[in-house]
């Protein structure tokens, strides 16, 4: 209660931002863009925005939780605009059902093995990077559908608004990715093992 | 009958939405019988478990040493940035 009582009286300190949000809203915003220059454009949105706002804000939580409220809008803001850009159904060179399934649709034997659930925090730490790298090598769409869905739990709605398109379409992209991550982590991790 | 690829769809499917009796049916009885899609099907649901895991911790986790940061050069840059836009 008094940590609270203390913040709302504090109000905010833009002069502090960078040095105590920018590598928390750095890192937060690499996580669902995974880009580098991607990031550190809409974390400096985030704190023009939040300049801009300082009015707006009514000392309801804290000045962290604010920030990263306006910074998810200006993630997902970025998403829509650079896949406006992409056709629907991205050229999908490589389809990975083709590599997965035979003529019969049914599995490959090779694609057996499992993907392995991470026991503590170092297997997660490793989890996360072959996940991260897996979605880099995703068409752009499926992979930023894959992080809105399942890294942000936007709703169905909300994303077919965003990026334009039918529930249906989601669905499709939403399958290739799951298939195409499930495929490449398990070829990953087994890589891992072996060097 | 269905195939393992038209269960795989059906397996993405039912994370997005209520699927119909029919192919519930359909999904319920495939798994029964098949040891690969049903590796898949635990596949997914790990993927879904850790992706939400993995996010929570980076809305969480505030200070993390070892992990990525702003370059020196754009930390100047939004510093000059909010110093020049502060009322």
């Amino acid at each position: 209660m008094e940590e609270k009582a203390e913040s709302i009286s504090d109000g905010l300190h833009p002069a502090t931002w960078v040095d105590q949000y920018g590598d928390y809203l750095f890192r937060y915003a690499v996580s669902r863009l995974r880009n580098s220059e991607a990031a550190e454009e809409v974390v400096q949105e985030t704190f023009v925005a939040a300049l801009k706002h300082v009015e707006q804000y009514e000392g309801k939580g804290v000045e962290r939780a604010w920030l990263l409220g306006i910074l998810k809008r200006k993630i997902i803001d970025f998403i829509r605009a650079r896949n406006r850009t992409s056709t629907l159904m991205e050229a999908d060179s490589n389809d990975i059902s083709q590599t997965l399934f035979d003529r019969n649709g049914n599995w490959q034997k090779e694609n057996a093995a499992v993907i392995q659930r991470p026991l503590d925090s170092l297997e997660r730490e490793e989890f996360w990077r072959i996940l991260h790298a897996c979605l880099e090598s995703l068409p752009l769409k499926q992979a930023d559908v894959f992080v809105l869905r399942e890294m942000d739990h936007q709703k169905t709605e909300v994303i077919c608004k965003e990026l334009e398109i039918s529930a249906s379409n989601l669905w499709v992209l939403l399958y290739r990715a799951r298939l195409h991550l499930s495929h490449c982590m398990k070829a990953r991790w087994q890589q891992d093992f072996i060097s | 009958m269905l195939s393992c690829e038209e269960i795989s769809k059906l397996v993405s499917e039912s994370f997005e939405q209520k699927i119909s009796l029919w192919k519930r049916l359909n999904l319920r009885f495939h798994l029964s019988m098949c040891r690969l899609c049903r590796r898949f099907h635990k596949d997914l649901v790990h993927l879904n478990q850790e992706s939400k895991h993995i996010a929570e911790q980076f809305e969480k986790e505030v200070d993390k040493e070892s992990s990525a940061k702003l370059s020196e050069e754009s930390r100047d840059r939004m510093k000059r940035l909010l110093e020049s836009r502060s009322p």
